[in-house]
């Protein structure tokens, strides 16, 4: 038999893990960019435009479906265990890879503008990104049908 | 389906292949013709071109077999300013160099200049040290070494080869095992390697310190500097170190030098001292300045850090050289 979990709850821990990685990148982003001769120098604005595509977009959507459900969403929906945990910890592998994209620079690349090692990291942010936005995805549109699932249960 | 397929295969790659055989040679062996003749090689009609005028130099015959000195094409035009400025002769310290007056912008051709040394009887490779670019390209900082520095004591009038011995000495102390020599007007040069520094003018260990690469930082060995690096840049520092001996006070340059400049100054340099400039007396108008060229790379660029963050003095201490060449007293 499969093991289910509360479709709220697993939407709240999805969001912690977004905007506690999506915060905690800001963070050090803004600390670069308040550096007189940071490591993107008169480039901050390209920095940015590298960070923001890649979490913006999937943050929003979250965030709005969850507060969506607020409103909506009886606490006793149900959702199958291993959708929620792929989406969990590719998220959460998804957040490494940002990050170490944007903190281990100094040591792998020191020769390469950290800006252009941005912007290389893109090769498998992308793919990456796209996996985890699809496996979110899976995971949200489960969450709406498992509704009436969980209520049949019930 | 399949023969259909494969012959269709097939018939791409022989058109493919007959392409390829066919196009070059219509096309691009007459275009290296036109490239060698116009662009790398000059054409066979302008070598043999009318000699210039003669340039206004006392003419000194030049052995018609030596080979070209090494150092005419690296040298930014001192010996131009030579002949321009003071007819290619030398004043005083004996060394066929003028007073300095030239900036690197004579018309007279180098090779007057060259066949204005005086003849000693030595072979040309002695006489044509390279000249370093005078004025002295823009400095970081500068330090004139104290005169008790490079004077034993007892000894009379030292000579130059006793104050290359002297500075040779600290330099290898310091790890400076290699450096070059120039001529400047009235005296000589010595430039250092460039090497990596810490931005506080200690040298990197020596695994980094003649590396041109900036070296990664493990955040594991040594936390701060990671967290420095990942905020503030990760920028490499580097720094050349110019001995001038000269009795000529000298301003520096307008220009500040690139670091391509700098880093040729290593390789554009003779290896020793030649012995004829060696024996030239090191008198009390001699002065010995160190000219210190700091840049600071980042993997957008490498720009020389003029004025510098440190002294020239604290440049030397920091290196080590300062405490090498003061006189033990004991």
């Amino acid at each position: 038999m499969k093991q289910q979990l509360a479709v709220q709850e697993c939407k709240k821990r999805l969001l912690v893990v977004w905007l506690a990685g999506a915060g905690m990148l800001s963070l050090i982003l803004i600390a670069q960019s308040m550096q007189e001769e940071g490591p993107y120098l008169d480039r901050v604005s390209d920095a940015w435009a590298w960070f923001l595509p890649n979490v913006i977009p999937t943050l929003s959507l979250m965030v709005g479906v969850v507060v969506k459900d607020f409103s909506t969403t009886s606490d006793k929906k149900l959702i199958d265990t291993f959708l929620f945990q792929l989406s969990f910890w590719l998220s959460i592998s998804y957040f490494l890879v940002l990050m170490s994209s944007i903190s281990l620079q100094p040591y792998f690349s020191p020769n390469i503008a950290p800006l252009d090692f941005l912007k290389q990291s893109n090769l498998w942010l992308g793919p990456m990104q796209g996996i985890v936005t699809l496996a979110l995805g899976v995971f949200f549109g489960k969450a709406e049908q498992s509704g009436t699932t969980g209520a049949e249960k019930k | 389906m399949n023969l259909f397929f494969s012959s269709f295969v097939w018939l791409s790659l022989l058109s493919f292949a007959g392409c390829a055989s066919i196009v070059p040679s219509q096309t691009s062996a007459p275009k290296h013709q036109i490239e060698r003749g116009s662009l790398l090689s000059p054409k066979p009609d302008l070598s043999p071109a009318p000699a210039p005028a003669p340039a206004p130099v006392i003419p000194v015959p030049v052995a018609p077999a030596s080979p070209p000195p090494p150092s005419v094409g690296t040298s930014a035009g001192f010996g131009e300013s030579i002949g321009s400025g003071v007819g290619g002769m030398g004043h005083g310290s004996g060394l066929g160099y003028g007073s300095g007056s030239g900036n690197g912008r004579g018309s007279a051709p180098p090779k007057s200049a060259r066949a204005s040394f005086p003849a000693t009887g030595q072979d040309d490779t002695q006489k044509s040290m390279p000249d370093f670019k005078w004025p002295p390209p823009k400095a970081s900082g500068r330090e004139v070494i104290p005169d008790a520095f490079l004077r034993l004591p007892g000894v009379g009038i030292a000579l130059f080869r006793d104050v290359d011995a002297l500075l040779r000495s600290a330099l290898d102390n310091c790890g400076y095992s290699e450096s070059s020599y120039y001529a400047v007007p009235g005296g000589f040069a010595i430039a250092t390697r460039i090497e990596q520094i810490n931005k506080n003018g200690t040298p990197k260990p020596e695994e980094n310190r003649w590396s041109l690469k900036t070296a990664p930082i493990n955040p594991f060995s040594d936390f701060s500097a990671y967290m420095s690096a990942l905020f503030k840049g990760n920028p490499g520092y580097y720094r050349v170190i110019v001995f001038i001996i000269t009795q000529n006070g000298f301003s520096q340059g307008a220009t500040e030098p690139g670091k391509a400049e700098v880093e040729g100054w290593f390789a554009g340099g003779f290896n020793i001292l030649p012995a004829d400039v060696g024996r030239k007396a090191f008198t009390d108008d001699y002065r010995c300045t160190a000219l210190i060229y700091e840049f600071k790379k980042t993997p957008q660029s490498s720009k020389p850090v003029i004025p510098g963050s440190l002294t020239g003095k604290t440049h030397l201490m920091r290196s080590g050289i300062w405490n090498n060449l003061q006189p033990k007293t004991d």
